[in-house]
């Protein structure tokens, strides 16, 4: 099977209204960002996490009740249906005025009240401000600067110039928007959707290098041709690769969102937003910067692969 | 067979064995059946220190950050060594206990089904005081009219300790002997009621100490306090000799048995607070490994019909080349003695998604040499050497992610790191190198007309 483009699609010339889209994406992200925050998990804000199975359902307003009434602040209920061995529900904490007592020793005399549930507590996650703080700075730290190393690498590959910028304005726009959608949904950024970002930015860079490497070669190959044509060859060359390894990788990551569980739920979020985000703007972003910087100047850093006339 | 074809079947021979090796006592051990498990355990097979090992989140058990409340003199080591040898008592398999940062001590238990004894145990300082009561006022006299403790009432050199219950106790504020110089605790069963109790026993010094403070003391309340609390305080009817005594409490027999070890391994030379925990039902954990088998499965399989939709043959290749890098990773992760997480699970995964792009690269580019009218040995050779330089791009931009995952990350992220950084070394052997070569044998010397892809 193959999906038959015509020699050139002629994306350089609707870059405009892809640089519209973008920038109002970006935007509406930054204004998600500001306006309803990134909803930090448990990880990085501290708190306490405990996955309980219920023999029989609970309403999430009468487990609400009764662990308030045992001083627990505003509990977050998460009910997740029901499964072979029951009503499996997730409760998050963030804070407790529980004075004496420890967090956990709380919430069991708050299940004793529910006992003819069988409440049976599978899973605890408890991380105290101390480590919340360490893990927050950590992550930090690693994002950072395995951002700044991506950055240097394109930097280094391409040469300098415009080309890591393209790439770099690339990945950024990805993060941002996806980082944007997480806070729109509420989607929760903990150390593991962290993991997802980094490794979004990634498959960002590798999407956008794939088609300048096309570029580049067809700079030197096409030199004859106008360089918008070198541009829109370029990108339809590279398309079908770009559609398929996205597919591809889309779809495991749809499965990890439908069948991966709770655990990677989220992480399979965020890479499923960003690996389309990714895409399109290794098609629509990426290359049309370089486009617009180098069809203005005659500005390049290997001239003899310049064509002498640009347009 | 031309030099390269040979080389590179040499080199996946010797990958292929090796993987082998590595994953066979897996294999063995996912084979094998409960019983026999237990036997191979029970005899230290060396095989199990080959298995490719689960993380906590998948085979149940506890992880956990413990602060110890002081950083003077060698008081973290000692702490760290006070609780390996509780640990050790406990009866879990693998622990993991190491130091992180200036006083945070590091505690992993697989496997272990009550987190809670468990959190006790390792959290208690099990400071042992004996202290003497004060026999001229009680309780009552120190009280103000409320009901509440009058701290103005309160004679120099004595404070208030609770016991058990509501009690409380008016007792001396300094100790007649500790616990450090215990040298053995045993749980008895046993006096007026037949209940677990723990009977001490004080080396040479200790026992001297002893039976001077029960001599001199005849006829008063002698409280033996745990961690501030008072356990009891029996009357001290003759002198002690021999360095013997005994804590009742209405112990269970797991209370009476856990206190045994904490008195034996000594007390922690300062308090520690559990500042993070992650525990997981062994049955949570068995649900995630389902779960993450049949999502790997899943998405293997979905990743295999797109590719044979889309390429054919060459797409059953490329899908050759993913059970290739599969089999290395898990081999490879075995020989580093690495553990598979969750996050491992999707790390290995996405590498499927993203481990078929080389390949992806490399038949696009062989189409279009095909459709510039090369023949197909030429395209074959043309699509590898000009897809390489941007398989080797594609990969590193993966790879720098990764390598700062695993270097900054916590557990959980290792996991991912591990398997998505060997997911994609492996994938430009297998992507690359296994299927060229399979073309190589496949086309032989024939002319070929037409190539399936």
């Amino acid at each position: 099977m193959q999906i038959k483009f015509p020699q050139q699609i002629r994306f350089i010339n609707i870059r405009r209204i892809a640089y519209a889209l973008s920038m109002s994406m970006v935007v509406l992200s930054i204004a998600g960002i500001a306006n309803r925050g990134l909803n930090f998990g448990i990880d990085f804000t501290g708190g306490y996490l405990s996955h309980v199975q219920f023999s029989e359902e609970v309403k999430i307003a009468e487990l609400r009740q009764v662990l308030e009434s045992h001083g627990i602040v505003k509990p977050s209920i998460q009910t997740l249906g029901q499964d072979q061995s029951g009503y499996p529900v997730i409760i998050r904490i963030r804070e407790h005025n529980i004075g004496n007592q420890s967090l956990e020793e709380n919430m069991e005399v708050a299940f004793e009240e529910l006992s003819r549930a069988k409440p049976v507590i599978k899973k605890i996650e408890m991380v105290g401000p101390a480590v919340s703080r360490h893990l927050f700075k950590q992550t930090l730290l690693a994002f950072s600067i395995a951002f700044l190393v991506i950055i240097a690498y394109v930097g280094w590959r391409f040469g300098g110039g415009m080309w890591g910028v393209g790439g770099v304005v690339a990945l950024i726009h990805d993060v941002v928007i996806t980082l944007g959608v997480c806070a729109w949904t509420g989607t929760e950024i903990s150390v593991i959707t962290t993991a997802a970002f980094l490794t979004l930015a990634g498959y960002s860079v590798n999407d956008t290098i794939v088609v300048y490497d096309r570029i580049r070669e067809n700079l030197r190959c096409m030199y004859k041709s106008p360089l918008l044509d070198i541009y829109n060859c370029s990108i339809t060359g590279t398309l079908s690769r770009t559609l398929i390894t996205g597919v591809t990788t889309l779809l495991v990551v749809i499965v990890l969102f439908i069948a991966g569980g709770e655990v990677l739920h989220d992480f399979a979020f965020v890479l499923l937003v960003g690996i389309i985000v990714g895409t399109y703007s290794s098609i629509f972003v990426a290359s049309p910067i370089c486009y617009d910087f180098y069809s203005h100047r005659k500005f390049g850093q290997r001239k003899s692969h310049w064509p002498t006339k640009l347009r | 067979m031309q030099t390269r074809t040979k080389t590179s079947l040499v080199f996946t021979l010797i990958l292929v064995v090796l993987a082998i090796y590595w994953l066979t006592p897996t294999i063995r051990w996912i084979s094998m059946s409960e019983p026999e498990r237990r036997q191979a355990t029970m005899r230290n097979d060396p095989m199990i220190d080959h298995i490719l090992k689960l993380g906590l989140d998948l085979q149940g058990g506890s992880y956990l950050v413990l602060e110890v409340k002081s950083t003077e003199g060698d008081a973290v080591e000692r702490a760290l060594e006070i609780i390996r040898n509780r640990i050790d008592q406990l009866g879990v398999s693998e622990p993991l206990i190491h130091r992180e940062g200036e006083n945070w001590i590091v505690v992993q238990l697989p496997g272990i089904k009550e987190p809670e004894r468990a959190k006790e145990l390792i959290g208690k300082t099990a400071l042992l005081e004996f202290r003497l009561v004060n026999m001229e006022k009680t309780i009552m006299d120190v009280l103000d009219a409320d009901g509440n403790i009058d701290e103005e009432k309160i004679p120099d050199g004595y404070e208030v300790l609770p016991g058990k219950g509501d009690r409380r106790y008016l007792i001396k504020d300094t100790s007649e002997i500790t616990g450090k110089y215990l040298k053995n605790a045993q749980v008895e069963i046993g006096g007026q009621f037949n209940m677990p109790y723990v009977s001490l026993e004080f080396e040479k010094e200790g026992a001297g100490v002893f039976e001077e403070v029960t001599s001199a003391n005849i006829g008063r309340n002698l409280a033996i306090v745990l961690d501030g609390v008072v356990q009891s305080a029996p009357v001290i009817r003759d002198r002690i000799p021999g360095g013997r005594a005994i804590i009742e409490g209405n112990f269970t027999m797991e209370e009476a048995h856990d206190l045994a070890i904490v008195l034996r391994a000594g007390a922690l030379p300062a308090p520690v607070e559990i500042i993070q925990e992650t525990s997981v039902d062994p049955s949570l954990g068995s649900d995630s490994v389902r779960l993450g088998f049949k999502a790997s499965v899943i998405g293997f399989c979905l990743v295999i019909i797109f590719m044979v939709i889309y390429y054919q043959l060459s797409g059953l290749l490329a899908s050759l080349a993913l059970v290739f890098n599969l089999f290395f990773v898990l081999g490879a992760m075995s020989a580093l003695h690495a553990t598979l997480t969750m996050s491992g699970i999707a790390g290995l995964v996405l590498t499927v998604g993203m481990a078929v792009d080389a390949n992806v690269l490399i038949f696009e580019r062989i189409r279009e040499e095909l459709r510039a009218g090369k023949t197909v040995r030429v395209s074959i050779d043309n699509g590898y050497s000009r897809a390489f330089s941007t398989i080797l791009d594609s990969n590193v931009t993966t790879l720098i992610p990764a390598a700062f995952l695993f270097q900054f990350g916590t557990g959980q992220i290792r996991g991912f790191a591990v398997t998505l950084s060997l997911g994609i070394v492996f994938s430009m052997f297998s992507a690359v190198v296994i299927t060229h070569m399979i073309y190589d044998i496949a086309l032989g010397g024939k002319p070929i007309k037409k190539l399936s892809i």
